[in-house]
């Protein structure tokens, strides 16, 4: 078999390499220098005649040369081309690229209404956060929110991310509606720590702790945040804000830092809501429940495999696996969270509404001539939706 | 090879270093085959030479043999790089090619050849003193490759079951435990109490009681701090991390231990190596917390892995990943450690995954193992709350041991209870 010459020299060919015809030298040359990134520097004036030179060849001119007759470093196999002692550990890594693509294609239907039906919540929430007297078509600059402020917000929350969890998961419908509050005290709190990591991607910050409505808690000023001007809280702003920076401790070191190092994307975001929601083993929980949440945990896990088989990543298994493990780390800082408002409620200093730990965490209020019932949302307002929400708002 | 003639360039065509023929740049500067492979043999071999003189002695191509201290020194002044030399394309020893060419420079008397050889070199006439003597080379062996590091934890598990079913059970306090030495690395220990105990067969199944669950938590205590110190990255930290990162460990690990070494005897029984088992039977004297703990390991643990169909080695694997947790509440370097150690395992064992099965099984089962991670580590938290109340009610008598595990050290209230 007879060879074309070598594009870069001129020697006797080996047939096309990275594209072109190249002979052996200059194919390992090329390969060698881009895998382990090897730079050069010419000792003339960049403009030697790699063809003329025998056994002189400079090697910042050849590999000027090889890019210049158009070898491709995209040819070049990462996992095929290792230079160097090989390591027994690294060869069960070693998988070809087209072994990384998944053989049966899925649609991933499930995420993909739930990141429609995403867009429709923020468009509810910059109607319905911004009521208080705003021009709709102006948007305010971001501003720090006092404890009041954000408890009112956390309410109106409720009610809409009630309403987004049952539109995005018609399985999530078909539930009693017993079990649909479990579910969703389980995971309020915990979204809302979860959301606050994905605003953080999205700003790049971690040093403020952004809401749904765009404005945020300085986490460095706390005592703002916990800001009592008529003196009605039985402890001063400093004492509060000495004894409820945990939960924004917890949050910036288990959910904002992580997320951020990670730079959890939209998608990921919302696959980690939706494992969040249906999640498995909690008190109450029915085996008909457990096994419904079992079975979309499933097919959440295989919509993710697909978007990341989509996307091309290498060794996308092992980012699954980082983004998968931000759940622990997320449910522990809702955690802190919900217990620091259980203190705040039971030492009645700067605490949430009645009203809030009645719906958004199932908690029986002390006070027993009028004792109030124990359902949550489902089981009180079967008919509730956004625009009965609006309409109680407006007036 | 490269042609000693001289090239047609209009480049130098002398050799910096002793100003012989130059075959080409080598390591940066035009030299002669004889120099550019002295240079690399010093590089290469580490070797270290002594000047008889002032160190100034003349370098060229007749007496370039004479003195290697000065020869090269000169090939570092005129420009040589040693960086540029290619570890893995410039060995030294004897190849295919070079096997030839040292038969044939044996018959020729040149000076310039003795260097290609390994005989060593004749005294010039110019030169009056003998050679100096060069130091004694030990070349390092190569290095014997690390093994893979699941068939090392397969092994461990082995060895920590073998340990589990015996009946070896000391007595000690936590600090003892996680400071002595690792009785799963030690073979004559192993082979003196490696035999499983008689108590340890299953005759007949019979329900759990109160002394079973205390009798197996101690065991499975007890394997956890010897399992713990198996691991380099453990062993590298300091005595709060390490009880802090077994403490963390403390309901996860023994759970999976259970789990995994419970034979089958149905979807919703564990048994324990006697013939103890437990099922979904209410049991209204335990506390509800730890019963809670029950069924949480029969839903979120034992159902996966039976649906998983786990082998030995990815068990051993994940058990590390489980084990090496950097949320545990240790220093920030630790975390650091621990964290890379695990990401080190994982990797591994999706790489072992994809080797076993096809790819689209390897992910899904690796995606599910790693989302049953995450339902583990909230089964810890939660444990970990049911442990503190049960003690404060004494509904469980706990070693001290135990409480050493669970709580710290806790010598103070030890000694107001006595």
């Amino acid at each position: 078999m007879r060879f074309n010459p070598c594009d870069v020299c001129l020697s006797p060919g080996n047939g096309k390499h990275f594209g072109v015809d190249a002979c052996r030298g200059c194919t390992a040359f090329f390969r060698r220098t881009i895998v382990n990134k090897r730079n050069y520097s010419c000792s003339e004036d960049d403009t030697c005649e790699i063809e003329k030179s025998e056994g002189l060849l400079c090697k910042k001119c050849r590999f000027e040369k090889c890019l210049k007759v158009g070898m491709k470093k995209e040819s070049i196999q990462k996992h095929r081309d290792i230079y160097g002692r090989r390591n027994p550990e690294n060869r069960a890594l070693i998988i070809s690229p087209s072994t990384s693509q998944l053989q049966v294609t899925i649609p991933i239907t499930l995420l993909s209404s739930v990141k429609r039906n995403y867009a429709e919540l923020e468009n509810v929430r910059e109607i319905v956060h911004r009521m208080d007297g705003f021009s709709m078509f102006l948007k305010p600059a971001p501003r720090g929110q006092t404890y009041k402020e954000t408890y009112r917000l956390l309410l109106r929350e409720f009610y809409l991310v009630s309403d987004w969890v049952s539109n995005c998961f018609p399985l999530f419908k078909e539930l009693p509606n017993s079990q649909k509050d479990i579910l969703l005290r389980n995971f309020y709190l915990t979204f809302y720590n979860l959301e606050a990591g994905f605003f953080a991607c999205q700003h790049n910050k971690i040093d403020v702790w952004f809401l749904p409505n765009g404005n945020f808690i300085d986490c460095q000023n706390l005592e703002a945040f916990y800001y009592d001007p008529h003196n009605q809280q039985p402890m001063t702003s400093a004492d509060a804000a000495r004894l409820f920076k945990g939960t924004c401790t917890e949050c910036k070191r288990n959910v904002l830092e992580p997320m951020l190092r990670e730079n959890v994307t939209q998608f990921e975001f919302l696959a980690l809501a939706a494992l969040l929601l249906f999640d498995t083993g909690l008190e109450d929980q029915s085996d008909d429940c457990m096994d419904l949440c079992r079975n979309v945990r499933t097919l959440i896990q295989r919509e993710m495999i697909q978007y990341y088989s989509n996307k091309h990543l290498d060794e996308y298994p092992l980012r699954m696996a980082d983004v998968i493990s931000l759940i622990p780390r997320v449910q522990k800082a809702a955690q802190k969270m919900q217990s620091d408002m259980e203190i705040g409620h039971l030492f009645n200093t700067y605490a949430a509404e009645k009203s809030f730990f009645e719906n958004c965490m199932g908690k029986e209020t002390s006070n027993e001539h009028n004792p109030s019932p124990r359902g949550g949302k489902f089981e009180n307002e079967k008919e509730n939706s956004v625009f009965l929400i609006i309409g109680t708002i407006i007036p | 090879m490269t042609p000693q003639s001289s090239p047609s360039s209009s480049r130098d065509h002398v050799c910096l270093v002793c100003q012989d023929f130059a075959s080409g740049y080598h390591y940066g500067v035009p030299s002669c085959v004889g120099c550019k492979t002295f240079f690399r043999r010093t590089i290469m071999k580490k070797q270290k030479y002594i000047c008889q003189f002032e160190g100034n002695c003349p370098v060229d191509k007749t007496i370039r043999c004479a003195c290697r201290y000065c020869r090269f020194e000169k090939c570092l002044s005129v420009g040589m790089d040693r960086n540029a030399l290619q570890q893995n394309r410039d060995p030294i020893g004897y190849t295919k090619r070079t096997r030839r060419p040292k038969k044939e420079l044996k018959t020729t008397s040149d000076c310039s050849s003795d260097e290609g050889a390994s005989t060593p070199p004749s005294v010039s006439p110019l030169q009056l003193s003998p050679p100096p003597i060069s130091p004694l080379l030990f070349q390092a062996a190569p290095l014997k490759p690390r093994r893979c590091i699941l068939q090392t934890l397969a092994e461990r598990e082995k060895c920590a079951n073998d340990l589990r079913l015996s009946e070896y059970l000391p007595i000690r306090s936590l600090h003892e435990a996680l400071c002595s030495k690792a009785l799963l690395n030690d073979t004559a220990f192993l082979e003196k109490w490696g035999q499983p105990s008689e108590r340890h067969q299953i005759f007949d199944l019979r329900f759990v009681n109160h002394d079973d669950y205390h009798y197996w938590h101690e065991r499975d205590w007890f394997l956890l701090t010897e399992y713990a110190k198996t691991f380099d990255v453990f062993e590298a930290l300091d005595y709060q991390d390490k009880a802090e990162l077994v403490r963390h460990a403390a309901i996860t690990v023994p759970v999976l231990v259970q789990v995994w070494n419970s034979p089958d005897y149905g979807p919703d029984t564990i048994v324990f190596p006697d013939g103890a088992y437990f099922d979904r039977t209410p049991e209204p004297t335990r506390p509800a917390g730890l019963n809670r703990k029950k069924y949480q390991m029969l839903d979120l643990v034992l159902k996966p892995f039976r649906d998983l169909q786990l082998d030995a080695t990815e068990f051993a694997a994940f058990k590390a990943v489980t084990f090496l947790n950097p949320d545990a509440d240790i220093s920030l370097p630790a975390r650091k450690l621990v964290n890379n150690e695990r990401v080190r395992i994982t990797k591994q064992l999706y790489g072992y995954m994809a080797m076993k099965d096809d790819v689209d099984t390897a992910i899904e089962r690796f995606a599910r193992l790693v989302l049953m991670g995450t339902s583990m580590s909230k089964m810890a938290c939660e444990s970990k709350e049911a442990v503190w109340i049960a003690d404060f009610f004494e509904n469980i008598g706990f070693s001290a041991f135990a409480r050493q595990l669970f709580f710290g050290d806790t010598t103070s209230v030890v000694a107001h209870k006595l």
